[in-house]
């Protein structure tokens, strides 16, 4: 089977999700992302890239309500398929892979 | 620049764009998406983040992510949707394709697009003009119940704005049921002193009950009412919105003080509207007051005689009414047709009521509002509005044409989209919408061109001295509608048909000629639509040019003066502290003061400079004859020293010198022609006229030579000049120029009168500082704008009819590509390929250009009246025109013509695929 190339937008937003486990919906994960880069990511990015996620098979979604502080209404949350964390481990391993030997070259800056 | 402060209960999301977000995403998802939204902004907003502005952008992204959002693809999740797709995704996705679309073959969306810009704005700026001028050119209330009361003249065609008092008062108080009001009103200059500011204004004099006629409220304090317009009434006025805006710079607090109108004390009681400038276009009061105190503002002259409200011979107010609801205008006429013929039959004497001898009219206010020079301002516009008609008919045939050779030109594509399964109306809808979206942007182009150049215009003055700058020509929202609804009729019009016609249902076929590029169809139309286009682009450009030579030759024409050098200053003694029999003392303090400068080589003060409108006109009774003469003759009022100044030759006599003071006899200069006209066999010099009955002979001393004195096609026109110092009572103290000539040129000249005038009176008003030889651009000012605009539309045409041919012989290379490659490989020259890819757009230009001589012949005669040292069918603005066209068609043909000649033959000749 021809495996899926993980784009690098797919790749920020699948991590997000990961780490937020159980409770990944559009939101958190835009307002993650934007933490933790310092940059902005628009709500209708985020949706669009999990739905592509989803139909790529590395996430699901089902729907659920939220608690009720929250207003209790429908969300849409994600999850990592099992797919999903193996395709997040390649790209990791295949980043490093392309980062041996270049960090001391990046020492120094930023 | 720091965050702003968290806010802990942030205002709801803008409700306009959650309600476009509403319907851009259905079922229970796009609710869902939409509480996200909601939630996110709410958490920006929060911590201090987010606001209105990032809201909307985020509705922007969600109509670019549309389709992604719904599945991706052709066929939208129907599961996620919870419904059916809203036609509005699918129009939103036509959309986007058209873009893309564009994108990919940019030169012919942008011809497109560039040619109904050009035609559309052309159209909308002739739209605005004709609407400021002839349909709303006045912001009164009810404005088709608002009517203006004229007498026709003899012939009974031109017709007199003007009537006396007891006329008014006669209509006022006559059974006239059709009206329900009669008021008058007129304009007089008058100095305005407000603390340190000193100006010279134009003032409005109404009767008591025009401004409740006119249906205009104060913007500040109150308007006039027929209170004020009563004897005893305190005497108060009220500022035009300009004035209060240039001079008190908006100050509420004007209202209640007191200014000086030609000496005497106002209370301002209020300001008038923005925009409301009065009843006429030819005037625009900065300032209104009642009509019964004019004597107290007017600084002598007949407006301050004691009889001036008795005087029949003199007609000196306009008449303005306001129809009952239900009455006609020729209602009103008859009614007050009446009344006149009642006042004539009772004063007996036809010959003392010269203001009703003749018919009245009575004519709606928008059409009235101009009325020197109106036959003439009408002409104009038509002729301007056919002009552009031409344009925007060249424009559309542009439009067709290259809509219909795009949509063919995606023949192949538009089969494969058939072949993969999207239904004919489909297809088509794509179409339109592609060319719904290039008429609105060039909707948007034109109305953006059209605005630029009503914005170039207002500089300009038409015919009649409708000055431009005093229309409201802003493009409105009817303005808008109207760009994009002829856009998008326009693009629809010429889209269906192709759109169509290519998509039949023989998919196959479609697919076979697409690769082929076998049909002949529309090279047919094509070559007519050329023709049309450079033969009405022929006439234009022969318009063009004979305006253009007649600037030329206007301004080579001999004046009969010598304006170089010679620069003028305007002003006034009256109603700034001179009284009349101090005015000739003051005049020559002035003039010695001027001619002590150095380099100045003569001085003079006059009423008139050479080529402005005409003004005093007499028909004077020469010494000997029973009547006066046939024609009014124009009278000018000079100081010595003027014709010296502006280099007009005597011819026989003597020029006006200091001796000629008031109390010595009455002397006269004529102009050649005047002599010939009172005296036709014998000198002038010597003999007496009189200007009028019931005046006293004057005495001729001198005759000058003849010169333009009005406009630059004047021949002979006779003029009579009288001293200064004699005849201040004859406009010189109300509107005197002063004149210089140095030998160190214009510029300096001018300075030199500043200076002098400013120590001579610092607070006289000083005004319309030019320079004489400016004049002759000023007086020719149809003829500059005729030049311009036709100059302007020509080139616009000119380019439409090259992209035309370029369009049209591109379109046949690339369909022919085979068959030229076929030719050339067969041993055909690169000649021969140029001529088979040209040859049917060649036949074309060239009938258009016949067509196009003779429409030029036939039209040019239109515009004979303002042509000046060129006839309607110059040669020269003829052969010009066919050379410079036929020339650039001969370029934009060559250019793909010779990619023609460079095909890579084997690329051609290989079969598809």
């Amino acid at each position: 089977m021809i495996r899926d190339h993980l784009g690098e937008l797919e790749h920020r937003v699948l991590l997000a999700a990961g780490r937020l486990g159980a409770d990944a919906y559009s939101v958190p994960v835009a307002l993650h992302l934007e933490e933790r880069t310092g940059r902005e990511v628009a709500l209708a990015t985020v949706q669009v890239v999990l739905r592509r996620l989803e139909e790529k098979g590395m996430v699901t979604s089902e729907l659920r309500n939220a608690p009720p502080d929250e207003g209790g209404r429908e969300r849409r949350y994600y999850v990592l398929t099992d797919e999903g964390w193996v395709r997040l481990r390649e790209t990791r391993e295949e980043l490093l892979g392309l980062w041996r030997g270049l960090e001391p070259l990046t020492e120094g800056e930023g | 620049m720091s965050a702003p402060p968290p806010d802990p209960s942030p205002p709801p999301p803008p409700k306009l764009a959650r309600r476009l977000l509403e319907l851009l995403l259905p079922g229970d998802e796009g609710r869902r998406i939409l509480d996200e939204l909601d939630e996110l902004y709410t958490r920006r907003a929060v911590a201090g983040k987010g606001g209105r502005a990032w809201y909307w952008r985020q509705v922007a992204l969600y109509v670019v992510h549309l389709p992604r959002l719904y599945g991706g693809g052709t066929r939208p999740d129907v599961a996620r949707l919870g419904g059916r797709p809203r036609p509005l995704h699918g129009f939103l996705r036509d959309v986007r394709f058209a873009f893309r679309s564009m994108r990919r073959h940019p030169t012919l969306a942008v011809t497109i697009v560039v040619t109904l810009g050009l035609g559309l704005g052309a159209t909308l700026t002739v739209f605005a003009l004709v609407d400021g001028i002839f349909l709303h050119p006045i912001p009164v209330s009810e404005p088709d119940r608002v009517v203006a009361v004229f007498q026709a003249d003899e012939e009974g065609l031109q017709s007199h704005p003007h009537l006396s008092h007891p006329t008014l008062r006669a209509f006022q108080e006559a059974e006239a049921p059709a009206l329900e009001a009669v008021e008058g009103h007129m304009t007089m200059d008058v100095g305005l002193r407000w603390g340190e500011v000193s100006d010279r204004v134009s003032a409005g004099f109404v009767t008591g009950g025009y401004f409740p006629l006119v249906g205009v409220e104060a913007a500040v304090g109150r308007p006039l009412v027929p209170a004020d317009d009563r004897p005893g009434a305190s005497l108060v006025a009220v500022l035009g919105h300009g004035l209060w805006t240039r001079a008190f710079g908006r100050d509420p607090s004007v209202v209640g003080r007191a200014v000086e109108l030609n000496g005497t004390s106002v209370e301002i009681v209020g300001v008038a509207p923005e925009g409301f400038r009065g009843t006429t276009l030819e005037s625009a009061p900065d300032v209104w007051l009642p009509l019964h105190r004019i004597r107290d503002v007017a600084a002598g002259g007949l407006y301050a005689a004691p009889n001036v409200f008795e005087i029949r011979a003199f007609p000196w107010i306009r008449i303005v009414g306001r129809l009952r609801p239900g009455a006609t205008r020729g209602e009103a006429e008859a009614q007050l047709g009446r009344v006149a013929l009642g006042l004539r039959r009772a004063l007996g004497d036809e010959s003392a009521v010269p203001d009703i001898a003749r018919p009245v009219r009575v004519l709606p206010l928008a059409g009235a509002a101009v009325t020197r020079g109106r036959e003439d301002l009408v002409r104009f516009v038509a002729l301007l509005g056919g002009v552009v008609f031409l344009t925007l008919v060249v424009a559309c045939a542009n439009t067709a044409m290259l809509v219909t050779a795009r949509t063919w030109s995606r023949t192949s594509e538009i089969g494969v989209r058939q072949a993969l399964g999207a239904g004919r109306w489909r297809v088509v809808r794509q179409l339109l919408t592609e060319n719904v979206v290039l008429a609105v942007l060039g909707g948007a182009l034109g109305l953006g061109l059209s605005m630029m150049a009503l914005r170039l215009l207002r500089s300009f003055a038409l015919p009649g001295d409708v000055s431009l700058a005093r229309l409201d020509l802003s493009p409105d929202a009817r303005l808008l509608g109207a760009a994009v609804a002829l856009g998008v009729v326009v693009a629809v019009a010429f889209g269906l048909w192709p759109a169509i016609g290519r998509t039949g249902r023989d998919v196959g076929r479609r697919l076979r000629e697409g690769a082929r590029g076998a049909t002949a169809g529309p090279e047919r139309s094509g070559v007519l639509l050329v023709t049309a286009q450079v033969g009405l682009s022929l006439v234009l450009l022969v318009g063009a040019l004979l305006f253009t030579r007649t600037l030329r030759s206007a301004f080579d024409a001999p004046l009969g003066f010598e304006p170089d050098g010679v620069a003028a200053l305007s002003f006034a003694f009256r109603g700034h502290g001179y009284p009349d029999d101090e005015i000739p003392v003051a005049m020559e303090r002035i003039l010695a003061d001027v001619r002590a400068a150095t380099e100045v080589r003569s001085a003079a003060i006059a009423r008139h400079v050479p080529l402005s409108p005409p003004g005093l006109a007499f028909r004077p009774i020469p010494e000997g004859a029973e009547d006066g003469v046939d024609v009014r003759v124009s009278t000018n009022v000079v100081s010595p020293g003027y014709f010296e100044t502006l280099g007009i030759p005597l011819v026989e006599g003597r020029a006006f010198g200091p001796g000629d003071g008031p109390d010595a006899e009455e002397v006269a200069v004529v102009s050649r022609s005047a002599a010939t006209l009172f005296w036709p066999r014998e000198s002038a010099v010597g003999r007496t006229f009189a200007l009028m009955r019931l005046l006293g002979p004057v005495r001729v001393v001198g005759v000058v030579e003849d010169h333009k004195v009005h406009s630059v096609e004047d021949e002979g026109t006779p003029v009579i000049y009288l001293v200064a110092a004699q005849s201040v009572g004859m406009g010189i103290a109300t509107d005197a120029q002063l004149l210089a000539r140095a030998a160190e040129g214009g510029e300096y000249a001018l300075g030199v009168l500043r200076r002098v005038m400013r120590e001579f009176d610092p607070t006289l008003p000083l005004f319309d500082a030019r320079l004489v030889e400016q004049q002759v651009g000023r007086v020719l000012m149809p003829q500059r704008f005729g030049a311009l605009i036709l100059g302007l539309l020509s080139a616009v045409t000119l380019a439409l009819s090259a992209a035309g041919v370029y369009g049209m012989v591109t379109f046949v290379v690339r369909r022919r590509t085979r068959e030229l490659g076929i030719r050339a490989a067969l041993g055909a020259g690169p000649g021969r390929v140029l001529m088979h890819a040209a040859a049917r757009t060649a036949v074309g230009v060239g009938a258009g250009l016949v067509v196009g001589l003779v429409l030029a012949g036939l039209t040019t005669r239109f515009v004979e009246s303002w042509l000046v040292g060129v006839t309607p069918l110059d040669v020269t603005s003829f052969v010009g025109a066919t050379v410079v066209l036929a020339g650039a068609a001969g370029l934009a043909a060559l250019v793909p013509a010779w990619r023609a000649v460079r095909l890579d033959l084997r690329r051609v000749i290989q079969p598809e695929g």
